[in-house]
């Protein structure tokens, strides 16, 4: 391919994120998605900030922790695996979107649905657990905080709920015939995302002592 | 706003609502952010002007007050709580809803689009979003003012344990909880507004518009929105964990204390905590105001100067290493705290280190400066009177950053000096250069310039003799938030300076009548901007019409060669080429592309 002439400078700017327009090879048009990409991401990096705060608190707290006893309920680790499939179900899901099999990545938007669902009752049911055994918001700072940082996950999981829950009522109006693998991707990053809050908070859960 | 009406009209046809109150118009939305944040600007001036007259004399009562305040003043003396409401009101809503929404949501907003070729934002609706939220926000802020008890009287850093027990001081009552939802609405329009900036900023520029070919004043908002988004939803978490300590019994924060006599019983909370919460964002704020203001003043100066800004690569470099330095010095706000030496004086180097980048930018635009056919405009004695600010302030800083100094001069006057002219102050020019500097763009009438120059004059002066005399004072141990000084023998020898400050800060506050006078003169009696390129500068929002009209460009979107700074080049006949202009030897077709 003949090189484009230089312009008004000898040298070219390199081309940053999709380019100048006027670099040497013919490069194909910024995508229309990227823009949702991008946002996405960004709006990901701001809840992660959100946990990373609600985290440094956690954390600066931690050395007195042996001071107030906080025993997590068993089924918590059950909860971590159930999301953790959920995951892979929302993963199988995506692959299935790009490839362009409508129903069957109805199919792994369902199962993931209802994992997420599964989850968040779990989750309820720990609260109940830690309730029955007297350990309330207000017991201590550690109750408070099991509380504070499994809400907040809980929060933000709704919201995957709703939008995966979306993306596949629009699915199921259009009746598999149109898919936007694009939807289906942003979702499921956002869903994987959410799973590895959780691990992070488990682990700090987890924690005895720093 | 219904002054550029006619313009926009022919170009697309909706209802009025959707026009100007609903729209979606990047340039729209960026008008209403304007006018509300200097309506929050009006309102915090105010503030400061209860707040030097307590100050000055505010053991003599006045009727006037009286009548004013019947609550918060009775007997026409201010209370001690509806002071401590003031200041901490005053505080944040000029940090936050003025200067803060004014740089990224005003002229962020209106510039970005404009200056990369883009037909509007990214994500219109959540720009419009955006809006509403913020002004919810300011709404209900100044709510809190209605309710029992008064507005938040914990100061703007709103530390714990004086604003999670209600019985700590009136104020902490519904005002505190309020104070609070205000920010978490004000933290969600930042996050929204940022989001957008940067992805506007990534994604749609025109054909040619390289990100080294971006005009400084579009990479300051990017950077600040950067910040805001690392920085913005860490002060979020720490603002619910307070809600949740005021309201839900738990303790976050809160140690066992006694308050009022009585003993406030918790379970484990750690006060210093919020402290670092908040700082963590409260600190990069200064950077979130100061990055986009450096952007603004990069454009005016080049632009007046008639000269390439110098070290363009520089201080983009500059920005980069102030957006990542700036969110790891927070602790140096809390020297006296109790914090570990040693962390004390890692945050001590980090925080003069800033200073490089900060200084090297200052002596780019100074290189910029030198040798030029300096047009002393409006805009440009803002300009260089925002430069001489921080110049001034950045040496006040120096004794602030150093830990050992700081213990003594923490919690002073010199304190409150030194904030309100690195940051208060020089923000403010900045934010008046650019209103001066785009306000034809805008709204396609020139201001005043006379009325302009007695505005910079009575301002530049006013700044410094308000606040440079508080560096002395804190240096002679006057406190700051103190009620007054009156009331105490060791801070008698200070009666006299606050009262000659409160002066000149009144006649500061009263020059800025000339700017109110003047602006919403020029909006309907101004000079028409009728060429669209005034200044004779090179960035792409002068390249189309003043005001521009619905989505920016005509049918073509322009298309970029070269960067934003080609003044004075020997080949032109012209001392500027725009940034659009072909290169000669280059056939433009028809769609502008080669």
């Amino acid at each position: 391919m003949a090189s484009v002439k230089p312009l008004s400078k000898p040298r070219e700017p390199i081309p940053p994120f999709g380019g100048d327009g006027f670099s040497r090879r013919e490069q194909p048009a910024p995508a229309p998605s990227t823009p949702a990409r991008w946002g996405v991401w960004l709006a990901i990096f701001a809840v992660a900030m959100l946990f990373a705060g609600l985290s440094s608190a956690y954390l600066v707290h931690l050395p007195q922790r042996s001071r107030f006893p906080l025993e997590l309920p068993s089924i918590l680790w059950a909860n971590t695996l159930v999301l953790i499939l959920s995951s892979f179900s929302c993963q199988w899901a995506l692959r299935q979107a790009r490839q362009g099999r409508a129903l069957s990545t109805m199919q792994g938007l369902g199962l993931t649905l209802a994992l997420g669902v599964l989850f968040l009752a779990g989750q309820v049911y720990a609260w109940q657990q830690l309730r029955d055994a007297g350990l309330h918001l207000q017991t201590h700072v550690f109750s408070s905080f099991f509380y504070v940082l499994t809400a907040t996950h809980g929060v933000h999981l709704i919201v995957g709920v709703g939008i995966l829950f979306g993306v596949w009522a629009v699915a199921l109006l259009r009746q598999g015939t149109t898919l936007n693998p694009l939807a289906v991707e942003l979702s499921a990053f956002y869903w994987h995302f959410l799973t590895l809050v959780w691990l992070w908070l488990f682990l700090l859960l987890n924690l005895k002592a720093i | 706003m219904a002054v550029h009406a006619e313009h926009l009209a022919h170009a697309h046809s909706e209802s009025w609502i959707r026009k100007y109150v609903f729209s979606t118009d990047h340039k729209v939305i960026a008008t209403q952010y304007i006018f509300t944040a200097y309506f929050m600007a009006l309102l915090g001036g105010l503030l400061a002007a209860l707040i030097r007259y307590q100050l000055g004399w505010g053991d003599q009562a006045s009727p006037l007050l009286e009548r004013l305040f019947p609550f918060g003043a009775q007997g026409g003396v201010i209370k001690p709580e509806f002071y401590l409401a003031i200041i901490t009101i005053h505080g944040t809503i000029l940090v936050f809803h003025f200067q803060t929404m004014m740089l990224t949501g005003g002229f962020g907003n209106y510039l970005i689009p404009l200056q990369i070729g883009a037909r509007d934002m990214a994500f219109p609706v959540l720009n419009m979003l955006s809006y509403w939220v913020f002004l919810a926000s300011c709404v209900v802020m100044l709510l809190s003012f209605l309710v029992e008890g008064g507005a938040a009287a914990a100061g703007w850093t709103v530390y714990p344990p004086l604003s999670v027990h209600a019985a700590a001081v009136a104020g902490s009552g519904l005002g505190q909880t309020i104070w609070l939802l205000s920010m978490a609405l004000l933290i969600v329009a930042t996050l929204m507004g940022g989001l957008n900036y940067i992805v506007t900023t990534l994604n749609l520029r025109t054909k040619g518009m390289s990100l080294m070919r971006l005009p400084l004043s579009t990479w300051g908002v990017f950077f600040a929105s950067v910040i805001g988004l690392v920085t913005f939803p860490v002060l979020l978490a720490g603002a619910i964990l307070l809600l949740l300590d005021r309201h839900l019994g738990t303790s976050f924060y809160m140690p066992t204390v006694y308050i009022g006599g009585q003993l406030v019983e918790t379970r484990g909370g750690n006060p210093l905590l919020w402290q670092h919460l908040f700082w963590y964002l409260g600190h990069p704020e200064v950077y979130i105001l100061a990055i986009p203001a450096l952007g603004f003043i990069g454009d005016i100066i080049a632009t007046f100067s008639r000269k390439p800004i110098f070290g363009y690569r520089l201080i983009i470099i500059s920005f980069v290493v102030m957006t990542i330095l700036s969110c790891i010095v927070w602790g140096h706000h809390m020297f006296t705290s109790g914090l570990n030496p040693y962390i004390a004086m890692v945050f001590s180097l980090l925080t003069i280190l800033i200073s490089v980048p900060f200084g090297t930018i200052i002596l780019c635009y100074a290189a910029t400066l030198w040798k030029g056919k300096i047009q002393f405009t409006t805009p440009m004695l803002f300009a260089i009177g925002f430069l001489s600010l921080v110049v001034t302030g950045g040496l006040g800083g120096l004794f602030l950053g150093t830990a050992s100094t700081d213990l003594y001069l923490h919690d002073t006057a010199f304190v409150v000096g030194h904030f309100h002219v690195i940051m208060a102050s020089s923000v403010l020019f900045a934010i008046f250069a650019a209103t001066y500097y785009w306000f034809p763009k805008i709204f396609g009438r020139f201001m005043s310039e006379s009325l302009g120059k007695w505005h910079f004059w009575l301002t530049f002066i006013g700044v410094y003799a308000t606040f440079v005399p508080m560096h002395v004072m804190g240096l002679g141990g006057m406190m700051r938030r103190i009620y007054s000084p009156h009331a105490y023998q060791y801070l008698q020898q200070w009666v006299p300076w606050e009262r000659v400050i409160s002066i000149f800060g009144l006649i500061l506050i009263g020059a800025q009548l000339l700017f109110v006078v003047n602006f919403f003169w020029s909006l309907f009696k101004g000079r028409r901007a009728t060429d669209p390129n005034p200044w004779r500068a090179n960035t792409l929002e002068w390249q189309t019409s003043s005001p521009p009209p619905h989505l920016n460009w005509g049918e073509e979107q322009p298309v970029v060669y070269r960067g934003p700074y080609e003044f004075s080049r020997p080949d032109t006949a012209e001392d500027y080429l725009p940034q659009n202009t072909p290169p000669v030897g280059v056939e433009v077709s028809g769609n502008g592309v080669r």
